[in-house]
């Protein structure tokens, strides 16, 4: 989160960003971010089998999805960093 | 009155005068008007009726009978018997080449374009009446060249109807959505989130919205 607020903060107002809970309530997510300072990011929690639907086993995990609703990111927990830059870039265009 | 008796006999005389010499005519020219309609073919019906006309003249030379010959000198029976045979023979041969003419020169213009597809019928409706006239000798020649206008505009007719698809195929294709998935490159499926004040989140919405999304699920232990 710490290397992501920089950049949810450059792209504010053009990537919706939304922090969702993996096994808590989404107003516990919300008391973290305001405890960490962190801001244009909306905290949410899933509704039904969303984590399972969308493949979500591990925290951390990252999706994106473009204008269409197409997925055009996507991380697991750990594995080889990512450009969080470029796809934010990419997102955009 | 005495001067209308001088008119009146002066008219009389001059009629048997002129009697007497048509007379003598006649007589010349009753021999010769069978040979002569011997030799016309087509005036061989017309022999049939001017015997007639001339019998009468012949048998009878009063001054009454020659009023008759001169009535019938212009031979009314004898147009009456050559007009009926000339337009029957030549009327349907006339047709017929007409017709023949024209539909040849119709058809290949109808595989151009439809709307011409259209008035053909209507200029083969004389070919096919072309064969009416009951004459024998003119109907062979007729049928056979209807026959194959009519089989040409019949087969005119489907070249018309295959250009009109193409348009159709000129179409722009539409943009083949993304398949369902949760990969990089497919659409995942319908989910929906909770914020904090709970109002709903669906993935409807965000698509509506037209923004591009990053969702990171986390979790504060």
């Amino acid at each position: 989160m710490r290397t992501l607020n920089p950049i949810i903060a450059n792209y504010a107002g053009q990537v919706d960003f939304y922090l969702v809970s993996f096994s808590e309530t989404a107003a516990a997510l919300d008391g973290y971010i305001a405890d960490n300072g962190y801001s244009n990011m909306t905290a949410t929690q899933p509704v039904g089998a969303m984590l399972r639907d969308l493949k979500i086993v591990s925290q951390s995990s990252m999706l994106a999805m473009d204008a269409n609703g197409v997925i055009t990111f996507r991380k697991g927990y750990g594995g080889r960093s990512a450009d969080f830059d470029a796809e934010f870039a990419r997102l955009v265009q | 009155m005495a001067r209308h008796r001088l008119i009146i006999a002066w008219l009389t005389a001059g009629i048997i005068a002129g009697a007497a010499l048509t007379g003598c005519q006649q007589a010349d020219t009753a021999t010769p008007a069978p040979t002569g309609a011997g030799t016309d073919a087509m005036a061989t019906t017309a022999a049939t009726t001017a015997p007639a006309a001339v019998a009468t003249i012949a048998t009878a030379p009063t001054t009454a009978a020659v009023v008759a010959n001169t009535i019938s000198i212009p031979d009314t029976p004898a147009p009456p018997a050559v007009l009926p045979t000339t337009p029957a023979a030549v009327l349907p041969a006339a047709t017929a080449p007409a017709a023949t003419a024209t539909q040849p020169a119709t058809a290949p213009v109808v595989r151009a374009t439809a709307v011409l597809a259209v008035t053909v019928p209507a200029t083969v409706v004389p070919a096919t009446t072309a064969p009416e006239p009951p004459t024998a000798a003119a109907t062979p020649d007729a049928l056979p060249t209807a026959a194959p206008a009519i089989a040409a505009t019949a087969l005119a007719l489907p070249p018309t109807a295959t250009p009109a698809p193409a348009p159709t195929a000129t179409t722009a294709p539409p943009t083949p959505a993304a398949p369902e998935g949760t990969s990089v490159g497919e659409t995942p499926p319908a989910f929906a989130m909770l914020r904090t004040d709970g109002s709903a989140i669906a993935s409807a919405d965000l698509a509506a919205a037209g923004r591009p999304v990053f969702m990171m699920y986390f979790a504060t232990w």
